[in-house]
């Protein structure tokens, strides 16, 4: 079970993404480098988020990426 | 001079340039280009800021510029407003040519290229600057520092990018520019494709990180060549769709703008098995790039980092000195907009310029291996450390800062962070956005971390070691 709070802060090291709406694109933290480091740290954990595919609106928030990583599958 | 009307009349009909949905031939963008450059002769003799990158029209400003004889000074529209105007100020412009809907916060007037009709009754003023175009970087002494290419250096720039292997290679290719205008990785993509007879393709700004529009726009414009920053390849490469089976039109990436890290360079041959990777070097002091290689997926078997070029190019000649990386030739400026620096000399009556990148030459190939001082590459931009803490430095209620690059373990720089000492009363929330109003996003770190006092190291210096490891 993957904690996408717990990831994002390894990554942007700010305890804003620990609140679940948190602006990350417009507040700067979740920017191309981040991107990155968040997509491979998520195919580590046997996560695939294809850029091309998923709702980008849901790229905005915390809580929207974890919704993206606990529907990966079903 | 350049021969903008030679290129132009032998490419006639074929299209020039592609940008926001708009396309533009050759004889279009001349004729386009030939008029705004009648009016900007009438309009003044100074330099000329291009503002905004929507649709077709920056590149009709920018050729209007050199076919004027006036500089262009091409700024991001995300630019904050005092930092516009250090930059007119510093580079004396008197003119604004803006596209698309923002409209920058300045005093000196700003028009569009119909705008620019106003000076018609006006006779014309003969303006024939040696400068084609002046980029601003980040400086370390907390302004923006402005780099004059003069026509020399772009036309020494146009005839060496010509003989890269394989560029020399294509014909009527379509060539995607990843970059802003700003950012001196455009110069390669805009030059090479207009004097090689390409087609070339911009993304629309606001779209440049998202990976389904760069995709579409790749896809749309059958794009063979994608100018582009390593960072851009590994952001499209976390989709796996990004491969030869999906993009059968892609021949070449010409890297540049930061370090390619091999693993960047084996994926792509991963998934492109025939791709041409070109890996250059060059600061903007140099007009972008001079030194350029091939890179082939057997150095990325045995090189422990990938080359950036050979020694001698037609672009200036590249030597190492005490582990530095100096380059001598057509391609070197001769020194920054209004202040000098003992980074730029002559030899023999040629420019000449320290570039502060440690390097060495082995077998024939030159490799790029840091930086000697605290300047930074972040999403290919270069930023000096300092220039951040001097904005840091020039807020309400800072005591002291420093600021630091945070690196993954390739060695490429994955944030900017900050380090605050606060008078009682403030905090980052309003550090953050002071930041908003001094620097350009990219300059803006992403962490700041407030600490009652910096800390020092043995010489009371602040322990820029430590910092860089919190």
């Amino acid at each position: 079970m993957i904690n996408v709070s717990d990831l994002l802060y390894e990554i942007c090291e700010d305890e804003l993404v620990y609140e679940p709406d948190c602006e990350l694109i417009e507040s700067g933290l979740l920017d191309s480098y981040a991107m990155i480091e968040l997509f491979s740290a998520l195919e580590d954990g046997g996560v695939y988020l294809q850029p091309t595919r998923i709702d980008r609106s849901l790229l905005k928030t915390p809580a929207g990426i974890q919704k993206l990583v606990d529907d990966y599958g079903k | 001079m350049l021969g903008i009307k030679k290129i132009a009349a032998q490419n006639g009909e074929k299209i020039a340039y592609i940008s926001g949905g708009e396309k533009i031939t050759y004889a279009e963008l001349l004729k386009k280009a030939e008029t705004a450059a009648s009016l900007l002769k009438k309009q003044g003799t100074a330099p000329v800021v291009i503002y905004g990158e929507s649709k077709t029209e920056p590149l009709v400003s920018i050729f209007a510029c050199l076919l004027a004889g006036r500089p262009y000074v091409p700024v991001s529209v995300s630019t904050p407003e005092q930092r516009l105007q250090k930059i007119m100020n510093s580079a004396s412009c008197s003119l604004v040519l803006k596209s698309g809907e923002t409209e920058p916060e300045t005093k000196t007037e700003c028009l569009t290229l119909d705008g620019l009709k106003k000076y018609e009754h006006l006779p014309e003023e003969s303006c024939s600057s040696d400068t084609a175009y002046v980029i601003f970087t980040s400086g370390s002494t907390g302004e923006p520092k402005g780099v004059p290419i003069s026509r020399a250096n772009l036309e020494n720039f146009i005839d060496w990018i010509k003989t890269v292997e394989p560029l020399s290679e294509y014909e009527n290719a379509v060539v995607l520019n990843t970059a802003s205008f700003s950012f001196d990785l455009s110069v390669a993509a805009i030059y090479y494709s207009f004097f090689g007879g390409h087609t070339l393709v911009s993304l629309e700004r606001e779209n440049a990180e998202n990976c389904s529009a760069v995709f579409e726009t790749m896809l749309k414009n059958r794009v063979n060549i994608a100018v582009m920053t390593p960072t851009f390849a590994r952001l499209c490469l976390l989709d796996r769709d990004f491969s030869a089976g999906n993009f059968p039109d892609l021949r070449c990436i010409f890297f540049c703008g930061e370090r390619l890290e091999k693993a960047t360079a084996a994926k792509l041959f991963e998934r492109f098995p025939d791709l041409k990777i070109i890996n250059a070097y060059g600061p903007t002091e140099a007009t972008c790039a001079v030194s350029a290689v091939l890179i082939t997926s057997e150095m990325v078997k045995t090189e422990d980092i990938l080359p950036v070029g050979r020694p001698e190019t037609s672009a200036v000649k590249i030597e190492i000195e005490e582990g530095e990386i100096i380059l001598k030739g057509k391609s070197v400026f001769s020194g920054y907009q209004g202040c000098a620096s003992e980074n730029c000399f002559k030899e023999n009556g040629e420019n000449c310029f320290r570039t502060g990148d440690l390097g060495y030459i082995e077998d024939g190939k030159i490799y790029c291996s840091g930086r000697k001082d605290s300047q930074i590459k972040y999403k290919g931009y270069r930023i000096e450390l300092g220039e951040i803490e001097s904005a840091l430095n020039s807020l309400p209620g800072v005591r002291e800062s420093a600021a630091a690059a945070k690196r993954n373990p390739g060695g490429s720089v994955k944030m900017i962070k900050a380090f605050v000492a606060l008078e009682s009363g403030f905090d980052k929330e309003g550090v953050k956005s002071g930041l908003k109003n001094l620097l350009p996003d990219y300059m803006i770190p992403k962490v700041i971390e407030v600490l009652e006092k910096l800390p020092v190291n043995k010489n009371g210096k602040i322990d820029r070691k430590l910092l860089d490891e919190l």
